[in-house]
């Protein structure tokens, strides 16, 4: 058997009692995987997570290749099937379950972060021929902000700024993502405090729409008793939702009703999708793709004007250069990850492939065929060589480009540790100048 | 011939009729600054723009100390008179006023991006004795919409790419935000629609509130005249608002309302912009993590540090490290640890004998500047991105740093660049050395 069709996936805010749910779900029979394998109980989740470390890490991959963080607010871009790493990730989360959920007869996992990757979830559970049932958690946002205020860090570990009203609308993002991500497949949708005060009509949905064997008597017993009123930490009573938007009561509301509303579901997605386009951060600029060389005693130049287009595109540019010349250019006028999957010459010839070179401050690597360059903003951010054909050459790439804070302050941490290296470098070779030592080779 | 103390300031998005209405009150007798000052006319705008060259240099300045942009939601922070760049804004905006208004009993400012920088603008008008009559322009954010996408770079490239959704979104920023700021002022809404279909009313409008302006017949016929005919380009109906959040239609209306001259629809303009300031705070991601200031030094052969978690506050804020190494020793380290800005007012060594100041040195691709009695320093994520020298005498000393930090896409992308640079220096030095190494 590879992979039992219904898995039960566990959807919804982190402080939401995924945890809660999944180890009672854990208790009545579902694998939610091996326990060395979850996060360990902390003072944060005493009850345990539950949840698979290495889904933790695929999906953090998953958002930090689409500029994204677990408290993004922006859906995946609609053409993420096209970006380079589309593929691996898709076969890396399809592996992870084939792996770790083969032969299993219930299964589930839990990962609050899958709210936000519905695409590729689903895009996996199309290959693997899965059915998967789906659980989501809802708590009131007010008791999410502050339990989230309250997390207690690790010592000397990362922290983070308490969200403060980000929290309410990471809340939006979640829910009404999860939601989306069930769509009209079978679905559970767990109010917290309901839960904690009486767990088993939702357990007992979920076991029914399961539709495998009843748990026994004794794996009920455990399921309830390891949830409990106490666990809810922070209470929401006498705290409004009022000075937030309706669409946070209206989302609180129809998630408590427990009913599947297609047409309540889809206005609250739309307004919030609305407000989402309408607030959306800055689109990357208009700038030209440009190259220069040297042209007898001259610089020639030549540029091409283009606005991303957050997907693959084409420019082409005529280079009137000499057989075996170097050219330099930029692709964008701040740091920015390039994908390069076509760059050739053509020529009278025919078409020639272009070896690419990146600048000091740039990072050129190749990912299945395709190149990536982490461009800085520098003269020589990219340079090529034209062919050993006679031109003149018309230059054809075919690039897919991003640009974000994180591929900015990369690009700044990377550029600071290359210059730490370049200035020791150039102190060495002061001081053998200076001194007399050794000459390098 | 004094400063007028009633100047109209005609606020609103681009491509709302801030130019067209401009140009009207211009003919009435309204002075916007020498011509030569003002942006010329284009295909844009083939009647002109009436906009003051040194605002908009002066509104862009002020975006970018704040990390804002034209296109930004947010506001001015709330306490933005605390940072240090807002006393040379304010004087620049001072200046500005005294040298092309001072002489002229009527002028006015266009300027769109205002509506995003009117805490200053307010500031300096109260200092100066003005009281403004704003003007906001309200056109069907739509029509807006189209009308930018649709701008003409000529031979130049779209800089910008078009704002599509984000234009509505912003729109909302512009109208609210100016509702919001002009609580306590003269304010007039002037409709797109209605300036287009019944301009002398709306100029007339304007007129009234300004005692003892009267504008001649042929002014009149000239300022009405460049309004008419053929201006637009965009028709959207209040109908299609509705593919929007509900707060589009009812910003609309109510700027409508306000214009028809509803008292109770400026209140219902502030509870839209109450409902709007939500949803940003709700979508916006914050900026700022927790930081970690940390130093560390060398004593009797080993690494020493010490560090303190703390939570940048987008204000002044201060924090203390306690620093137990001999007198004289060099402590490095992180403020933060992304690119960022931190402004230093208070760097000093206290200990049982007293207080002395720290003198501030930055690390390799960092920079520091000191002015106005406050650092500047411009800092990237590198192991000694801050220094120090304890200071003679004995210790413990406590470092005590009074500091405002910033950080955001803009000082991120400065920062790479910046090194980006630096860089590509050393490396070519590299190479010269290495070439004078091999040829002896």
């Amino acid at each position: 058997m590879e992979l039992s069709e219904r898995p039960i996936v566990v959807l919804g805010m982190q402080r939401s009692g995924t945890s809660a749910v999944s180890g009672a779900l854990s208790r009545l029979g579902i694998y939610m995987g091996a326990d060395e394998d979850f996060f360990p109980p902390d003072a944060n989740n005493a009850g345990g997570y539950f949840e698979q470390r290495a889904l933790t890490t695929i999906n953090h991959k998953c958002l930090a290749f689409y500029q994204m963080h677990a408290t993004s607010l922006r859906p995946l871009p609609t053409s993420w099937k096209s970006y380079p790493q589309a593929k691996m990730l898709v076969e890396e989360l399809r592996g992870f379950l084939v792996e770790k959920f083969r032969g299993r007869l219930l299964w589930g996992f839990k990962q609050p972060m899958a709210s936000l990757l519905e695409p590729i979830y689903s895009a996996v559970f199309t290959e693997l021929g899965l059915s998967p049932q789906y659980v989501v958690c809802v708590r009131n946002p007010i008791e999410i902000q502050a339990s989230e205020a309250d997390w207690k860090y690790q010592p000397g570990g990362r922290q983070m700024a308490p969200l403060g009203a980000h929290a309410i609308g990471a809340w939006l993002r979640y829910t009404l993502g999860a939601l989306e991500a069930a769509g009209e497949r079978p679905l559970t949708i767990i109010h917290y405090s309901s839960f904690l005060e009486n767990p088993r009509p939702f357990l007992f949905d979920i076991v029914e729409k399961q539709g495998s064997s009843a748990p026994s008597e004794q794996q009920w017993s455990e399921a309830l008793s390891c949830v409990r009123p106490d666990m809810r930490r922070q209470n929401s009573s006498g705290k409004s939702l009022g000075e937030y938007p309706s669409i946070v009561r209206e989302t609180l509301a129809y998630c408590a009703s427990s009913k599947f509303d297609a047409t309540r579901q889809s206005a609250l997605v739309k307004e919030f999708n609305g407000w989402l386009d309408m607030l959306e951060p800055p689109r990357l600029s208009g700038t030209r793709l440009g190259f220069a060389w040297k042209g007898g005693n001259a610089i020639q130049s030549v540029q091409e004007p283009f606005l991303p287009a957050g997907d693959w595109q084409t420019v082409r540019l005529e280079i009137n250069a000499e057989p075996l010349t170097e050219l330099n250019g930029l692709f964008y006028n701040k740091p920015c990850r390039v994908w390069i999957k076509r760059c050739v010459f053509i020529h009278e010839g025919g078409e020639t492939a272009a070896s690419i070179y990146s600048g000091p401050g740039s990072h050129l690597t190749s990912f299945e065929g395709t190149y990536r360059l982490e461009g800085a903003y520098e003269a020589r951010q990219i340079s090529l060589a034209t062919p050993a054909a006679k031109g003149p050459y018309t230059l054809e790439i075919e690039f897919l480009l991003e640009s974000g804070s994180q591929i900015i302050n990369d690009s700044a941490s990377r550029i600071a540790g290359r210059l730490h290296e370049c200035a020791a470098r150039r102190h060495t070779l002061e001081r053998r100048l200076n001194g007399g030592l050794e000459r390098p080779r | 011939m004094s400063m007028g103390s009633h100047p109209i300031i005609v606020v609103g998005m681009q491509r709302s009729g801030t130019s067209a209405l401009s140009g009207a009150l211009q003919r009435l007798g309204v002075y916007f600054g020498k011509e030569e000052m003002l942006y010329p006319a284009d295909a844009n705008n083939p009647k002109g723009f009436f906009e003051h060259r040194r605002a908009t240099v002066l509104n862009l300045r002020c975006l970018e100390a704040f990390q804002m942009h034209p296109t930004s939601f947010s506001r001015l922070p709330s306490n933005w008179r605390e940072y240090p760049p807002a006393e040379s804004l304010r004087d620049e905006l001072k200046q500005f006023l005294r040298d092309e208004f001072s002489r002229s009993s009527r002028w006015g400012i266009k300027q769109p991006v205002t509506s995003l920088v009117l805490p200053l603008y307010n500031d300096v008008f109260a200092e100066m004795g003005i009281s403004p009559h704003f003007v906001l322009c309200v056109r069907n954010p739509l029509e807006a919409m189209k009308s930018e996408s649709k701008l003409d770079f000529g031979d130049s490239y779209r800089v910008m790419a078009p704002l599509g959704k984000m234009a509505v979104g912003s729109w909302l920023r512009y109208t609210l935000g100016s509702f919001a700021d002009t609580v306590n002022h003269s304010l007039s809404v002037v409709v797109y629609d209605q300036l287009l279909s019944n301009p002398e009313n709306i100029l007339q409008a304007i007129v009234q509130q300004h005692p003892g302006w009267t504008p001649s017949p042929a002014d009149w016929d000239n300022a009405v005249n460049s309004i008419q005919g053929g201006m637009r380009h965009q028709q959207s109906s209040i109908v299609e608002l509705d593919e929007f959040p509900s707060i589009v239609r009812k910003t609309y209306e109510t700027a409508v309302r306000i214009a028809d001259g509803s008292e109770e629809a400026r209140s219902d303009a502030l509870d839209l912009h109450r409902e709007f300031e939500t949803w940003n705070a709700l979508l916006t991601e914050p900026v700022a993590s927790a930081g970690k200031f940390g130093l560390a030094w060398f004593s009797e052969g080993k690494r020493c540090i010490s560090e303190i978690n703390y939570i940048p506050t987008n204000g002044w804020q201060t924090v203390r490290l306690v620093i137990d190494a001999p007198s004289k020793t060099a402590v490095s380290g992180l403020i933060y640890g992304l690119p960022c800005r931190a402004w230093i007012r208070r760097s000093v060594w206290r200990r049982a004998s007293g207080v002395t100041p720290a003198q501030i040195r930055c690390g390799l691709g960092s920079t520091l500047a000191y002015e106005k009695g406050v650092y500047r320093l411009e800092a990237v994520f590198e192991p000694d991105q801050i220094q120090f020298v304890t200071p003679g005498g004995t210790g413990p000393f406590e470092l005590e740093l009074d500091f405002l930090l910033e950080v955001g896409t803009a000082i991120s992308a400065g920062a790479s660049a910046r090194l980006a640079k630096q860089l590509e220096g050393c490396v070519q030095s590299v190479e010269q050395l290495a070439q004078r190494l091999r040829t002896g």
